[in-house]
């Protein structure tokens, strides 16, 4: 009984290692070939940097990453800002009224009916009316955003405000004369701080991630251009030259990386959450 | 005061009002005129356009390349489904038992999910044009000799690899959880009634999984159909189309060859195919959930 288990578990820890090597390699590859140089990487794909050397770094920042790190910064943030100044509030006029009004359970399809469509249904309408409407650039995208983030973002904060926020409360705090608005600002709000965080993250890793938007929208203006933007054009220009793109892939997940040490825990249950979408 | 009373009577839809406009405009707005678009031969380029009925969609029928972009778009989603249900179920058994080291891989086998789908794959390409033939010459695989990327075959398998690789890693977190939510007693009566581990996996784990193995299910149909990012990144649609899918079908006769009123048409039908899946996926489990 004993053996079988312990064989049981070196078969578990051959595929864990195994599996968490695969993952490893890439990302060891990605971190060496940023400090080789380009005869380096094509010789030596998989050795360490010899001799190493900060020159892609250095090429990278006079090719100005700096301002594509600072454009999704601002997207991203004012983004996540947006999101949460409207949808929890929206989440919770709905969770009192639709219970009890037509009107409202209509809303609740007609706000999270999107979690249904893919985006190429819209991707060439969109891409038009955004150019037409002058909204072709960081504004557009942060409106997008907040729109396409709304069916996800709303139907997890119903969720969370029918299990956890009792009407009592409501109630208690008109008696003492609060009106709705000071009720869910002073009130409601605050409790639903742990949805604040799974939604947050979630929307917050979709936007600094997202590759498709900013290249429909932004793609024109290289100065408004996020950073997965740059990056890819970037390997497209340089496709003789790889140092300084895998010198730009360790800055984005260098940042990732530091995010994720710090909120680790929230981010696992965060998106695992969010993943009934 | 009138404002005042105005907007404590209706507070609810003043609560609403941001979102709902923004849905109308930016959601329903294009949806319906890409619906409507579909019907017409326009070109993105002008103004003017015919209407010419369902003609789009009659093309589109003996379309060679939306025929394999169909193709190879089921295949990877079929390969996305089954690996991210096995794997993700075989992985996430092994995280659940009593090993060393668990936080940490659990951590680490999450860690792909948090990245660009973009940047893995660039990272992927240079890995496959310069890496792998190394290591096949090296090795001796004939195989792996020349870029995976190079033949039909292998640039298909190199998708699939690849979207598997990020794409496995949130299945694992919830396999997970749904495996923790089995009540320990359970397991321990069927093993004190002589079932052995087999027999606990199929008839007691796998009951309990069935709502997580459901959500993955939609998760990656709707991943495989809609895929766009990685494969752009990692092989353009090429070699000769052979991992076009179509969400990068869309976007090529689009914004490459100017066919938006066609385009849409393709888009309507990645549209009703998630549709119609999902609503069978939705009665199914419903039928089999515990």
């Amino acid at each position: 009984m004993k053996e079988t288990k312990q064989k049981d578990n070196i078969g578990k820890y051959v595929l864990l290692i195994a599996g968490a090597i695969l993952i490893l390699i890439p990302l060891l590859v990605t971190i060496f070939s940023s400090f080789k140089k380009t005869k380096d990487i094509m010789e030596n794909f998989f050795g360490f940097p010899n001799p190493g050397t900060w020159d892609n770094y250095a090429r990278l920042l006079s090719d100005g990453i700096g301002r594509y790190f600072w454009n999704s910064t601002v997207i991203t943030v004012l983004s996540v800002l947006v999101v949460m100044a409207f949808v929890p509030m929206a989440a919770f006029a709905l969770a009192r009224k639709m219970s009890r009004s037509k009107a409202f359970s209509f809303m609740y399809l007609f706000l999270i009916l999107g979690i249904f469509v893919p985006f190429q249904v819209i991707m060439i309408p969109i891409t038009v009316m955004m150019n037409k409407l002058g909204l072709a650039n960081m504004w557009g995208l942060i409106i997008l955003y907040l729109t396409y983030a709304i069916p996800q973002t709303l139907f997890l904060y119903v969720g969370f405000i029918k299990m956890n926020v009792p009407v009592s409360l409501d109630e208690a705090a008109e008696l003492d004369g609060a009106g709705k608005f000071t009720t869910y600002f002073k009130i409601v709000f605050p409790m639903l701080k742990p949805m604040h965080a799974t939604t947050l993250i979630i929307n917050a890793l979709w936007f600094w991630n997202d590759f498709m938007l900013p290249l429909l929208i932004l793609n024109k203006d290289s100065k408004v251009w996020t950073l997965p933007l740059f990056q890819y054009n970037y390997t497209g220009q340089y496709f003789n030259d790889y140092g300084p793109s895998f010198a730009s892939y360790v800055v984005g997940i260098i940042t990732i990386t530091i995010v994720y040490l710090f909120f680790q825990k929230n981010i696992i249950s965060g998106m695992s959450n969010g993943a009934v979408k | 005061m009138k404002f005042k009373a105005f907007c404590s009577r209706n507070w609810a839809w003043l609560f609403l009002i941001v979102p709902v406009l923004l849905q109308l405009i930016f959601f329903y707005f294009p949806m319906f005129q890409g619906a409507f678009y579909s019907l017409t031969n326009w070109t993105g380029l002008t103004y003017n356009f015919d209407f010419i009925g369902l003609n789009n969609y009659r093309i589109l029928m003996s379309d060679p390349k939306f025929m394999k972009a169909i193709g190879f778009t089921l295949i990877i989603t079929a390969c996305m489904i089954v690996g991210e249900i096995g794997l993700g179920i075989w992985i996430a058994r092994a995280l659940n038992s009593k090993i060393k080291g668990r936080t940490f891989f659990r951590a680490w086998f999450f860690f792909p999910a948090v990245l660009s789908g973009l940047i893995v794959s660039l990272i992927f390409k240079q890995v496959f044009n310069y890496g792998l033939p190394k290591l096949g010459t090296m090795l001796g695989i004939k195989a792996l000799e020349t870029s995976l990327l190079g033949t039909t075959t292998g640039a298909v398998i190199a998708v699939i690899f690849v979207m598997l690789w990020q794409g496995v890693a949130m299945p694992i977190i919830i396999f997970l959880a749904g495996l923790q939510s089995i009540p320990q007693e359970i397991i321990e009566a069927a093993h004190m009634d002589g079932a052995n581990n087999k027999q606990v996996f199929w008839k007691i784990e796998l009951t309990y999984l069935l709502p997580s193995i459901s959500m993955v299910f939609i998760m990656a149909l709707k991943g495989g159909l809609t895929a766009f990012d990685q494969i752009f990144a990692l092989t353009g649609g090429g070699p000769s189309d052979a991992t076009t899918s179509l969400g990068l079908l869309v976007y090529n006769y689009a914004f490459k060859n100017n066919q938006y009123g066609y385009a849409n048409a393709i888009s309507l039908v990645l549209f009703v195919l998630i549709g119609i899946v999902s609503l069978v996926q939705i009665r199914l489990s419903r039928k089999y959930e515990i």
